[in-house]
């Protein structure tokens, strides 16, 4: 295991970081990780990769650190039918979406299109952007995410609502148009 | 049942709903009928779908797509870490 921790402690630093944005708390992620794959080592099966396994740990541990971060924000969640800044006040969109003519294996070709992506996300509240990044990026179910997080479905849809409305909008701006 | 007839508002909440639960008929009903007659909440549906499509299928990427290219661990924490890891063996 040790030798694990010099070839991917690094990897795993830079996206417990990315994602939690606290070098204490991405330190603490990486370290939860490899203990518990320490405990779990026996039953890997080498099945997929060891960084894969490493990284499948890590995610589950970010899910498990944002249980305790996201529950004190459960309050502030925003509700269905609050003002979104998207619509007008007849429910009618201000800024009508327009066609991306992609498909999706043209762009995950582009390197570059993630890294807008992570720029786009990083323009979200927090909350939104974890609860999208679990969702959309990480796979977890959305019974799993309020399960761990505490979260009401509505409270989670609410935030994805938001998150995608959002993030659609910065992306249109910053890679369709221009593309 | 309520309204018939949903605004862009609501039928862009189902848009996004009908991604991580299955909705409810009624409610279905309402967001189709209106995606039938609405061009742009149409194009909203197929912008997210496309989104879902491709992020489930980054995820490695975009992990190594790194913004934090320069950060790294310590030797401090790797050691601290490796130590960690020798106190929560069983034999200990």
């Amino acid at each position: 295991m040790a030798a694990l921790v010099d070839k991917y402690s690094d990897t795993l630093f830079k996206i417990a970081l990315y994602r939690v944005n606290d070098r204490s708390d991405a330190e603490d992620l990486v370290q939860e990780t490899f203990i518990a794959a320490h405990r779990a080592a026996e039953s890997f099966q080498g099945k997929s990769s060891e960084k894969t396994w490493l990284l499948g740990i890590l995610k589950h541990k970010i899910l498990d650190h944002y249980r305790s971060k996201m529950n004190g924000i459960q309050g502030q969640t925003d509700r269905f039918n609050e003002d979104e800044e998207e619509f007008d006040k007849s429910g009618h969109w201000k800024k009508s979406p327009r066609s991306w003519h992609k498909t999706p294996e043209s762009e995950l070709d582009q390197k570059e299109f993630l890294l807008v992506l992570r720029q786009c996300l990083s323009y979200l509240p927090l909350h939104q952007r974890e609860a999208f990044v679990l969702r959309e990026i990480d796979g977890f179910e959305s019974e799993e995410i309020c399960k761990n997080n505490g979260f009401s479905p509505t409270n989670l849809w609410v935030m994805l609502h938001r998150a995608r409305l959002k993030l659609r909008g910065c992306l249109e701006s910053n890679w369709f148009k221009r593309s | 049942m309520g309204k018939i007839m949903l605004s862009c508002k609501e039928a862009a909440q189902f848009v996004s709903q009908e991604l991580d639960q299955p909705l409810h008929k009624g409610d279905r009903f309402k967001m189709v009928l209106h995606l039938i007659m609405c061009r742009v909440c149409s194009c909203y549906r197929k912008q997210l779908n496309f989104l879902h499509g491709i992020l489930g299928r980054v995820s490695s990427d975009f992990d190594d797509a790194s913004v934090n290219e320069g950060a790294h661990l310590s030797q401090e924490a790797k050691t601290r870490i490796k130590d960690r890891i020798n106190d929560s063996s069983p034999h200990h």
